[in-house]
């Protein structure tokens, strides 16, 4: 077992490296001088000249990606380009309100998904059933961008039930975690449907329900644990991802959140601050896998023997 | 006439209403209170509040309120003394005295000395910090040795005793009054900027009326009072800056009473200016600038004056003003009508489809020509005039295609010699003479390789010997002439043609009062007061 985490965790470093040296070359290909960023569109060759020099912006790909690796070797993120600042600490000021905002989400709308599962499952092909499955065809074709600007249109601007945007508290991300729960809800309800027919008709279950066990017993004891295993893992990467930044939901909401920052640290062409970014989102989803098959051994100790 | 007067009537033609003009009026008779809290959104953090960094439309305003230097302007473009008692420059126009107003302290209590202000302008000038505003400060004795690590000192800059303050240039140069009321020349305190270094960003003291209580980058800015301030400026007790709402977002905080003040998307602009019921939220601010069509005089088919007339001739500019919404007035000339002097002789607009059509003929495109037309495609207003101007040139014979870039893309290839033949661009002045435009722009012994502000890379010797006189002489009268005369010769050529003066619409919470726009800091926040 220590072998294969050992190798999984070597493969994990790989993916890193390789993301790490993939982005840091697309970034340098895209046109622009982020020199002009940095001092401003009227700024002189002189101070121009200058800048580029102190970023090492006049040499080549190559060696700045030396520069890179060298320092991401002891450890050291970099500056940001633009606003001189860490940007580790960048990124741990802007991790919490990501973390907060996922987290709040994944639990609205697994608190939700799971009845809802178990329940068109249980009554599978009633109006219930089909009632679910439209709505959550349609939540899943909604784009974020509008479901978030619709909410908060209505519930915060017309309503005033919420802040309009920024961080003031909990009440700031109802909103913005219902837009992604909405997102996610449908998605997640017919996954769990669809893994609690198929276990619904294993021998196990129909033996817990000869046994004479309570139907809520067999639901949620017996057949929702086994039905959940495989959606621990899409929901481990679906985590991942949200951990990366939520676009378009922090952008409309002004959340302060990874994803705010990346896009705007595109638009500035601050490379440190992107690789961060990336680094921060590409260790989210390897983590995020690495533990998952954890999860699993502990979840269904059979998976055990394939380790 | 009147400044306030000219804004008010502008208001009126515009279409701002007769509300806007009300508001104005009982701004004037008001008396200012002070007290409460000023909140603004903006839709990305800010790069510094450090007056050495601090360079574009959205930091100064906010910069200029932490931190002050010898010279500010009155209500309009003249200069008054800030922090200086009184200032002298000698007869040759190379020695600039200033006398320190008693009782001027920083933020943190010590006492502002001259010594303070030679530090302040060789900090700016070090080539470690890469400040912006260096080129600015170039033309000091001593300047460029002390930048190329020649110099431990600058030999022009001198304080014989703490209230006394000497610059001394190399040669005479007018402007260089106007580039001591930049934020550039904002005073620090010596031994903070020593002892913090890189981290003074985090830690800014100043001479202003307000100084910074908190900074969340991404998050919140929040600026108090600075309690050592002795000045007239400053009604509120502070300002809350939030980041990260885009123009949407702010628009709704500000109708739901959650901000003051928004810069608006024009949408948003035109929405309010269309509904009566809050039209006297929306405040167009009068800016001095101007945006251009440049056309490169070194690349074909623009190395041609006859073309280049075509296109002016070709353009309709009084549409262009309708379709950015009204915000925004003809530009006649280079020279925009918030500085200092601008040719109000210059015809308003010199559309004339069938001219153009017989420039382009005689220049030997009877059937018209291709061309392509680059612009910024994030900048909302660049994209509106690069549709309307392309229709303009369709009309007379001209198929341009359109070509948007991305911002830094647009300003690396439009800086560099022979990359972009035909573009939209903008300029906003550093300081109210008209030489910012006409030298900055239009100065072909500035050309470089790259990073050229002379976009049309023009070079006509005889204006440039015009720009020398001007820069060097210290007739203010002489160098109006001057630089008229320059001035007609470029828009003879033709290197660009100048298409518009935008107005920064802003939205404003009806509890806000006082005299916001400017035409040299845009907004003055230190001049607002809110109503209970």
């Amino acid at each position: 077992m220590w072998t294969r985490l050992l190798n999984r965790l070597f493969w994990s470093v790989v993916t890193l490296l390789t993301t790490a040296v993939l982005v840091f070359l697309l970034i340098n290909v895209v046109p622009g001088d982020v020199a002009h960023v940095i001092a401003g569109p009227k700024a002189s060759p002189e101070v121009l000249q200058q800048i580029r020099e102190r970023y090492h912006l006049d040499e080549p790909v190559w060696k700045r990606l030396g520069y890179y690796l060298a320092q991401l070797a002891h450890g050291d993120l970099g500056h940001s380009f633009v606003t001189e600042e860490p940007v580790a600490q960048a990124i741990l000021r802007r991790l919490p309100v990501t973390a907060a905002l996922a987290a709040t989400a994944v639990v609205m709308w697994m608190l939700i998904a799971m009845p809802l599962g178990v329940l068109t499952a249980k009554h599978r092909g009633s109006w219930f059933d089909r009632g679910v499955l439209v709505a959550a065809t349609v939540s899943l074709s909604l784009p974020s961008f509008w479901l978030a600007r619709m909410l908060q249109y209505w519930f915060s601007y017309k309503l005033g039930w919420f802040p309009v945007a920024g961080v003031r508290g909990f009440t700031s991300l109802l909103l913005p975690a219902t837009t992604l729960a909405i997102l996610f809800i449908g998605y997640y309800a017919r996954l769990i449907h669809s893994n609690m027919v198929e276990v619904l008709d294993s021998p196990y279950v129909r033996a817990a329900r000869a046994k004479g066990a309570a139907e809520t017993t067999v639901l949620f004891k017996h057949a929702l644990p086994n039905a959940v295993i495989p959606v621990i893992t899409i929901l481990g990467l679906d985590v991942a991802v949200l951990l990366g930044g939520v676009l378009f939901t922090e952008n409309v909401f002004a959340l302060p959140g990874l994803g705010k920052l990346a896009v705007e640290s595109v638009f500035n062409l601050d490379v440190p601050m992107i690789m961060g970014a990336v680094l921060v989102s590409a260790t989210a989803v390897v983590t995020v896998n690495l533990v998952v098959d954890l999860l699993y051994r502990w979840v269904d100790p059979r998976i055990k023997d394939a380790y | 006439m009147n400044c306030a007067l000219f804004r008010t009537l502008l208001c009126i033609l515009l279409g701002a209403g007769p509300a806007q003009s009300i508001q104005a009026a009982e701004q004037g008779k008001a008396v200012p209170k002070r007290g409460g809290t000023f909140r603004v959104s903006f839709p990305s953090d800010l790069r510094s509040l450090d007056p050495a960094i601090a360079y574009d439309n959205v930091s100064v305003p906010l910069c200029k309120m932490q931190f002050r230097g010898l010279l500010n302007f009155d209500d309009g473009v003249n200069l008054v003394p800030d922090q200086a008692k009184d200032w002298s420059i000698s007869p040759d126009g190379r020695t600039y005295t200033f006398h320190l107003r008693p009782g001027v302290r920083f933020g943190h209590g010590r006492p502002v000395e001259a010594a303070d202000y030679v530090f302040t302008f060789e900090r700016m000038l070090d080539a470690k910090l890469a400040s912006p505003g260096q080129t600015f400060f170039l033309g000091i004795r001593g300047a460029a040795e002390f930048v190329a690590g020649k110099a431990t000192h600058v030999i022009g800059l001198k304080a014989p005793d703490p209230e006394t303050f000497i610059v001394e240039l190399v040669e005479p140069q007018f402007t260089f009054r106007y580039v001591l009321a930049m934020t550039f020349a904002g005073v620090v305190p010596r031994e903070v900027v020593q002892r913090e270094g890189a981290n003074f960003q985090y830690h800014l003291v100043g001479t202003g009326p307000y100084q910074l209580a908190q900074w969340k980058r991404g998050v919140r800015w929040q600026l108090v009072r600075n309690p050592h301030y002795t000045g007239a400026d400053g009604n509120v007790d502070g300002i809350d800056i939030m980041i990260g709402a885009d123009s949407t977002t702010a628009t709704m905080m500000l109708e739901r009473g959650e901000i003051d003040l928004v810069l608006a998307s024009p949408a948003d602009a035109m929405r309010f200016q269309r509904d009566p019921a809050r039209r006297d939220w929306l405040l167009p601010v009068d800016t001095a600038s101007m945006d251009y069509l440049f056309m490169n005089t070194e690349m074909k088919p623009f190395d041609d004056i006859r073309v280049r007339q075509a296109v002016r001739h070709a353009v309709n500019k009084e549409r262009l003003v309708k379709l950015t919404g009204g915000f925004s007035t003809v530009a006649r000339g280079i020279v925009p009508p918030a500085l200092s002097w601008t040719n109000n002789l210059l015809p308003l607009n010199e559309y004339d489809p069938p001219k153009a059509r017989a420039l382009l003929q005689e220049a030997g495109f009877p059937d018209g020509l291709k061309t392509e037309l680059s612009y910024i495609v994030t900048t909302p207003v660049f994209a509106r005039l690069a549709e309307a101007v392309q229709q303009d040139l369709r009309e007379a014979g001209i198929d341009a295609e359109l070509k948007p870039l991305a911002g830094t893309t647009f300003i690396v290839k439009a800086s560099s010699r022979r990359q972009i033949p035909f573009g939209i661009w903008g300029w906003f002045q550093d300081y109210p003479d008209p030489s910012n435009f006409l030298d900055v722009l239009f100065n072909g012994e500035r050309i470089t390789e790259t990073d050229c502000h002379n976009a049309a890379f023009y070079n006509n010797p005889a204006v440039n010997r015009l720009f020398h006189a001007a820069a060097t002489n210290m007739d203010a009268q002489v160098r109006t002439k001057l630089l008229k005369e320059a001035e007609a010769h470029i828009l003879q050529d033709a290197p660009g043609v100048p298409l518009v003066c935008e107005q920064y619409p802003v939205l404003l919470n009806p509890r806000v009062r006082g005299n916001l726009g400017h035409p040299v800091w845009l907004l003055r926040y230190e001049s607002v007061w809110l109503d209970p």
